[in-house]
């Protein structure tokens, strides 16, 4: 694919694609930049390329999902983070619902199912390309993290 | 079911809160090294092969100069014609001069 079309594309997928970035950064805004900084570094330099296979869509979330957890991966082991400390709790007023804490009481692979699918609008078959997960256990975590998610904001309604 | 309109609802809040966060602007891509790099491999890896094969595997030059001399040999092959079989030792065998093979062991005091 030429430069030109690519960084096209790019461009149309940005805001979605930082929006992702976020979600697999659990919402921490200055990691999700460096996320986002080295997907595009890595599509660039050719290290990761588009076959094709899939939409582009499909294919840019599923590098930045990769390259976020090899960046969390690195993050935890040379700087222990506590994980209180990651609760996406800021910026958001308490008289408000805090959306991005409810969901993040999910397990990874629920909230991600859950966000690619209502958030970002992707087919089951999309979101296991994007998750390199069989579909079937994509429907799994689906079903169950719908369930999941419905008790939880049944109790924030308590 | 209510055909998850109740997590659809959900979502539409997460993405009006998250509306208030701005992305950071594109940045400018640099130049496809890698790939440019990439597509000379090939033309190197040939070159590099070619000039192995150069070096390792050329060929002798064969000898194709052709003779200024040229002289002709004919062979005429005549075939003999006789009934009698002739023996090919061209010397008789005389039996006075045999010798045993043990006759140096026997000693003449």
């Amino acid at each position: 694919m030429k430069k030109d079309k690519l960084t096209q594309l790019l461009k149309t997928h940005h805001t979605d694609a930082f929006r992702w970035a976020s979600q697999c950064c659990n919402y921490q805004h200055e990691d999700a930049e460096e996320v986002l900084q080295t997907s595009y570094l890595k599509i660039a330099s050719g290290k990761a390329r588009f076959n094709e296979r899939s939409t582009f869509k499909t294919w840019l979330f599923a590098v930045i999902r990769n390259t976020a957890r090899d960046y969390l991966d690195k993050q935890v082991r040379f700087e222990q983070l506590d994980p209180l400390s990651q609760t996406p709790a800021e910026a958001i007023s308490e008289d408000r619902t805090n959306y991005r804490a409810l969901l993040a009481r999910l397990p990874e692979r629920q909230q991600q199912v859950l966000l690619l699918v209502f958030y970002h609008g992707m087919t089951l078959q999309q979101v296991a390309e994007t998750t390199n997960l069989h579909v079937g256990t994509v429907r799994t975590h689906y079903s169950r993290g719908k369930a999941s998610l419905r008790v939880l904001i049944e109790k924030e309604k308590v | 079911m209510n055909n998850d309109e109740d997590l659809k609802a959900f979502f539409d809040d997460l993405r009006l809160q998250d509306k208030q966060e701005t992305p950071p602007p594109f940045p400018e891509l640099p130049a496809h090294k890698a790939g440019s790099l990439r597509r000379l491999t090939w033309p190197l890896t040939a070159a590099a092969a070619a000039l192995l094969l150069l070096l390792i595997g050329w060929p002798e030059p064969s000898d194709t100069s052709t003779p200024t001399d040229t002289a002709v040999l004919v062979i005429t092959l005549e075939a003999e014609v006789t009934t009698q079989t002739k023996t090919l030792l061209d010397t008789p065998e005389s039996i006075y001069s045999w010798e045993s093979p043990s006759a140096s062991l026997i000693a003449d005091f």
